[in-house]
């Protein structure tokens, strides 16, 4: 896994990028954005954070994955399915790019991070995930996991959202 | 040379006079050819010298009608003079032939001062005074003076010439002129040259050609003239200078300042031309927009036509359409650079939601303009959101601006303004204000929140029939929307503290464009 001290800069990601190493690639995204969030101690990201993220580092993270996977990837591809096709409902969001585990309605259960698909076979949209499935304990467990992550859980539409109007705002420049 | 000439003293000059008085009959000519002939002969210059009668042969007898005989020339003079005396006793017309070398040398006269006047005449006809002359006159063109050497030397031609002094003092007056040195002759011309110019400046070239001949007239040399003429001319010009700087600078002023205000009148009348010209710019313009914010393509042709036909660069023709723009579907100013027009379209297509979002965006712009703290044109790098603390950095102009058109396409429904006079009516209590406008339902007691829920941002009203301030959100400090649209009580309390009390918000003068 990641070390919080690895000096991890955005050619690494792009190299990784390029030998189609996605689930590595994910993890250097993530850990780029704790980064610039100044919370790789915490080692996960909240609204707060996710709010303030510099647009510059989104673009650039945003660039080199749509680069590397034809569209198949990347932040501005989510945003797309968020706001056109899912009309901003995160359910329905989640369930396009693949991230549910099953669903027995009203709730949803998310796949363990591990068993998302880190190919190119996987819907749009289904990278970069990282940045969602890291939780601290607590949240893990409020949102139906079992203190590991988004796995197992409900999902957070507040924290989803921050995410997509973060890129939404970063996108009005 | 003349001087290196073989001097001839002993020149003869045939003299002939004719009686030919037309009032006198033969035989009273013949009276008259006697008569002077007696007279000349009495004459002392005529001692020694033979004369003869011109005869003809008539009817009546042999008739003299004339006299001739040959002297000396120097003695042309004394037997003219006396012929003179003879003809002013008893006046009688005579023709008299002087022959004088190759020369001759005719008149015909009763008058004695008439022929007085060929004395002198005659007498330059003598190869002695013409030589002595000549030579008078050569000197005297160089410098319009003789030199002592040039005196010298026509002295002594003189003695060699056998000229009688008076006659020599003749001959070089006749040379030098009116006026004997060349400091004389240079007084004389400019004076004369004064008088002239005084009468005419600049000289025509006809005056100045009639005053070079003056100069040779008066055997000045040429050099001198120019000279003179230049140094004149130069003392006029300064004159005039002088003149105008010290008499007519009054009247010099008086004119320009004539001058100055006519000028002045002219740019006024122009400029009332021009504020006519765009006035009825603005008035056109008016309207096409009367009725929508986007005129028709017709109507903007006809503006563009009347726009080049009153002339008025596309500039200022923009600058009125977009005050035009701001009277009738309200201002869009910005302290900072931030665009508010779309906002002003949606606004005015009752497009609410959207309007929403468009004002999020302007005032982030705004916003983050100011943080950048440098000039509009450099592109945004990032994009903060607006938190408790940076809040103050939302310049009021651009805050007036959003809530005057939100106000103006929702009668004074929405609007920042709307919202300031709910926070009143609610004691300035953020939970109460948040349950007001409708963007939080729960429960409280008193100062305590027992149920606080929130909605997401897509559930909130995006309509005229949503409560009085509902309008605008505040989206633009939320971190996130969707998992429920939340506003933090402290920033409830600050942006809206800032509103009312920074910005003036509740003061209609306050605002610019109500």
């Amino acid at each position: 896994m990641i070390q919080a001290a690895s000096p991890w800069t955005t050619d690494d990601l792009k190299m990784m990028l390029q030998q189609e190493e996605w689930q590595a690639a994910d993890q250097v995204t993530f850990w780029l954005m704790l980064q610039a969030a100044n919370r790789l101690s915490e080692g996960w990201l909240d609204v707060n954070a996710i709010a303030t993220l510099p647009c510059p580092l989104l673009h650039e993270l945003d660039y080199l994955w749509i680069e590397a996977s034809q569209g198949q990837f990347g932040f501005s591809q989510q945003r797309d399915i968020y706001i056109q096709e899912a009309q901003y409902e995160a359910f329905q969001f989640s369930q396009q790019v693949g991230w549910i585990l099953f669903q027995v309605k009203p709730v949803a259960f998310f796949k363990f991070y591990d068993f998302l698909n880190f190919s190119l076979s996987a819907p749009p949209g289904h990278l970069p995930a990282l940045w969602y499935w890291k939780l601290n304990w607590a949240t893990s467990w409020l949102t139906g996991g079992f203190g590991t992550g988004r796995g197992a859980g409900f999902g957070d539409t507040r924290m989803l959202d921050a995410m997509m109007l973060r890129l939404d705002r970063c996108s009005l420049i | 040379m003349v001087s290196g000439a073989p001097l001839a003293t002993n020149t003869l000059v045939k003299v002939v006079v004719q009686i030919t008085d037309t009032d006198l009959d033969p035989k009273e000519r013949a009276e008259e050819a006697q008569s002077i002939h007696g007279d000349l002969q009495r004459a002392s210059e005529m001692q020694g010298v033979r004369m003869g009668f011109l005869e003809r042969v008539t009817n009546e007898g042999t008739l003299q009608f004339g006299v001739r005989f040959t002297v000396g020339g120097e003695q042309v003079r004394g037997v003219l003079e006396e012929l003179c005396d003879r003809i002013e006793d008893r006046p009688v017309e005579v023709l008299v032939t002087l022959y004088i070398d190759a020369m001759t040398l005719q008149v015909k006269t009763r008058d004695a001062e008439e022929l007085a006047a060929t004395i002198q005449a005659a007498e330059l006809l003598v190869p002695p005074r013409r030589t002595f002359l000549a030579k008078a006159e050569t000197y005297a063109r160089s410098y319009g003076e003789f030199s002592p050497a040039e005196i010298a030397n026509l002295e002594w031609m003189r003695q060699q010439l056998d000229i009688p002094g008076p006659e020599a003092e003749r001959l070089v007056a006749k040379a030098l002129g009116p006026y004997r040195t060349r400091q004389a002759k240079q007084q004389r011309y400019r004076e004369v040259l004064v008088e002239e110019l005084g009468r005419q400046f600049p000289p025509t070239d006809e005056s100045r050609e009639t005053l070079k001949e003056y100069a040779v007239n008066l055997k000045l040399p040429a050099a001198d003239e120019l000279a003179i003429f230049e140094e004149v001319v130069r003392k006029i010009q300064g004159d005039a200078e002088v003149k105008l700087s010290e008499k007519d600078s009054a009247a010099v002023t008086t004119l320009l300042q004539e001058n100055t205000r006519l000028q002045a009148e002219l740019q006024q009348q122009q400029a009332a031309d021009r504020q006519a010209t765009l006035e009825n710019y603005r008035t056109e313009f008016a309207k096409t927009i009367e009725t929508s914010l986007y005129p028709l393509q017709y109507d903007q042709g006809r503006l563009e036509q009347a726009r080049l036909i009153w002339n008025i660069p596309a500039e200022e023709a923009k600058a009125i359409e977009q005050a035009e723009t701001a009277r009738r579907y309200g201002g869009i100013q910005s302290a900072v650079g931030a665009d508010y027009s779309r906002l002003r379209e949606l606004l005015w297509q009752g497009k609410w939601q959207e309007a929403d979002r468009e004002t999020e965006r302007a005032l982030l712009k705004a916003f983050n303009l100011v943080g950048q703290a440098s000039n509009a044109n450099q592109p945004l790098q990032d994009v903060r959101i607006v938190d408790h603390a940076t809040l103050e950095q939302l310049p009021c102009v651009d805050l007036l601006t959003i809530d005057q058109l939100w106000r103006r396409y929702s009668d004074s429904r929405f609007g920042f303004r709307a919202q300031a006079q709910i926070f009143e009516e609610v004691a300035a209590q953020p939970q109460e204000f948040l349950r007001a406008v409708g963007w939080s339902e729960g429960l409280s007691l008193g100062n305590t929140s027992l149920i606080q829920s929130s909605q997401p941002y897509n559930r909130l009203q995006f309509s005229r029939e949503a409560p009085e301030g509902h309008l605008p959100t505040w989206r633009w400090c939320c971190p996130s929307l969707e998992g429920g649209y939340v506003v933090d009580e402290n920033i409830v309390d600050a942006f809206l503290s800032r509103l009312i009390n920074a910005c003036q918000i509740l003061q209609s003068a306050a605002s610019p464009n109500a």
